[in-house]
């Protein structure tokens, strides 16, 4: 999912307008987002 | 016989919304977690100022790699410039003394010569110029980063 659909599907869920799919599908691109900069993060310190 | 098969479809629908349900739950949850996380994270590395100089440093990391790569080139562009520009100097300083400048073939000749060996000269200067902007970025960069 490019940034831009991502944006979109948050305003939609944030606005109410989301289906229980489309949140959950929007929940889980998140959690990778979140993943990923942790990951990121890590391995910035080890360098 | 068709009422049944439209409550047992309408279970169905409420199962399948019900498990959706269950995975936003479980997503919302692993997100917490992943959130209060990276909260942690950033506290080991010792709070958000912290956290901004780390990518501060290492975006200057990424810039300072293509300085250096751009300083490269123009050293590169300028030894290749300096060397082809006394090339013509010597061709010049062997060539010109014997044109007749009166001869309109010779003056034109004289005159490429001439303007061919000016503009080697001014983008040899441009190159080295620029690699020494470079080379003063990448120095820079190397202090910033040594802290």
């Amino acid at each position: 999912m490019t940034p831009d659909e991502m944006k979109k599907l948050g305003e939609k869920v944030a606005k109410g307008e989301a289906s229980p799919e489309e949140k959950l599908l929007f929940l889980k691109e998140l959690n990778q987002v979140v993943e990923g900069m942790r990951t990121d993060l890590a391995n910035t310190r080890s360098q | 016989m068709n009422e049944n098969f439209k409550k047992e479809n309408q279970k169905e629908v409420g199962d399948i919304e019900n498990s959706t349900e269950k995975e936003v739950e479980i997503e919302i949850l692993k997100l917490e977690e992943n959130l209060n996380g990276l909260r942690q994270d950033i506290e080991d590395i010792g709070g958000e100022d912290k956290l901004q100089e780390e990518l501060d440093k290492n975006e200057l990391l990424s810039t300072r790699w293509s300085d250096r790569y751009k300083r490269t080139m123009y050293l590169i562009r300028g030894i290749i410039l300096t060397l082809s520009t006394g090339t013509f100097a010597a061709v010049d300083a062997y060539a010109l003394p014997k044109i007749n400048w009166d001869i309109p073939d010779d003056k034109t000749l004289g005159l490429c010569l001439t303007a061919a060996t000016v503009v080697g000269v001014l983008s040899s200067i441009a190159s080295i110029k620029e690699f020494i902007k470079q080379q003063k970025r990448v120095t820079t960069a190397n202090k910033i980063l040594s802290y």
